[in-house]
């Protein structure tokens, strides 16, 4: 025999899934702190590389740094897989995901190209490739920001397309590093740690 | 005054609680809808089965790491009823706004 019930219990339930569903999208933060972390680490160890006069390393850093993000993404995609529930914004900004790692492997290969056909200035050609970088990121926290309505990544974001443009302003591939790991630790870091909070806060409860 | 029809198929607590669901995310495993819905097997299952049959979800099986996976989709036709299955809502709750 069908469970009868009243039309204000109808609402009630009606109104109980959906805010269920809608906590259910709150992300952990882990993609964030990871890609923040790699970048921080790789970012600060080529201006101390640079500055104790070792830079013939720094190729070493970004060749493991580009194999660890590519595993990293790799381990995302698995744990995506297994997700018991997928929302349209999650859908959305695997999309955005794709697209912004295409566009990165492009401006990296790009500036190979760039830095090996103008030898003397590959420096400043990598230095540059920075910037797009960091162009590339604001707008990737932008959007991600702003569909999962987080100000963090947003505020992440205008500090990210701060740092591309101060990177273009001082050229030099040291200091280009030492920008890079603010703006990381600022977009990354920080959101991505608030995140891990916001989220064991609402599973706690 | 006019009193629209209930429909009955979501007019049962545990599919309305499914579809409302549903409706919030692209596709969700059986296990997760069970969680969420604090329900048996048995009963989801059957709840299932019926929303299935009125076409209102699409249900999908697969396998993962051996296991055997359900997953549960709404479908536009689903999206429809329960917009009716609101307005009637409305229509008991507000008579004459309708």
């Amino acid at each position: 025999m069908e469970e009868t019930f009243s039309k204000q219990e109808s609402l009630k339930i009606i109104e109980q899934m959906i805010k269920t569903a809608k906590n259910e999208h709150r992300e952990k933060g882990e993609g964030w702190l990871l890609w923040g972390w790699l970048l921080f680490i790789a970012s600060t160890l080529s201006a101390v590389l640079v500055q104790v006069r070792l830079s013939g390393y720094i190729g070493w850093v970004w060749t493991a740094m580009g194999l660890l993000t590519f595993i990293s993404f790799l381990w995302e995609l698995r744990a995506k897989k297994t997700q018991a529930v997928k929302t349209y914004v999650e859908e959305l900004l695997e999309k955005f995901s794709t697209g912004f790692l295409i566009s990165l492997f492009a401006i990296i290969a790009a500036t190979s190209i760039a830095a090996n056909v103008n030898k003397d200035d590959s420096g400043q050609s990598i230095a540059f490739a920075f910037g797009y970088f960091f162009i590339l990121y604001a707008f990737w926290m932008y959007i991600h920001g702003s569909a999962i309505r987080f100000k963090p990544l947003i505020i992440g974001a205008i500090v990210n397309w701060a740092a591309a443009i101060a990177i273009f302003i001082v050229k030099d591939f040291k200091y280009a590093m030492i920008i890079s790991a603010v703006a990381v630790a600022v977009g990354y870091l920080i959101p991505g740690y608030m995140l891990r909070n916001l989220y064991k806060k609402s599973h706690k409860s | 005054m006019e009193f629209k029809e209930l429909d009955p198929i979501l007019h049962a607590p545990l599919r309305l609680a499914v579809i409302s669901l549903l409706l919030s995310v692209k596709e969700a495993e059986f296990t997760f809808i069970k969680e969420k819905t604090n329900s048996t097997a048995g009963n989801l299952s059957v709840q299932i089965s019926k929303l299935k049959e009125a076409e209102y979800i699409e249900v999908t099986k697969q396998f993962r790491d051996n296991y055997p996976l359900t997953i549960c989709k709404i479908t536009p036709r689903g999206v429809d009823a329960f917009e009716n299955y609101v307005k009637a809502l409305q229509s008991y709750m507000h008579p004459g706004e309708l």
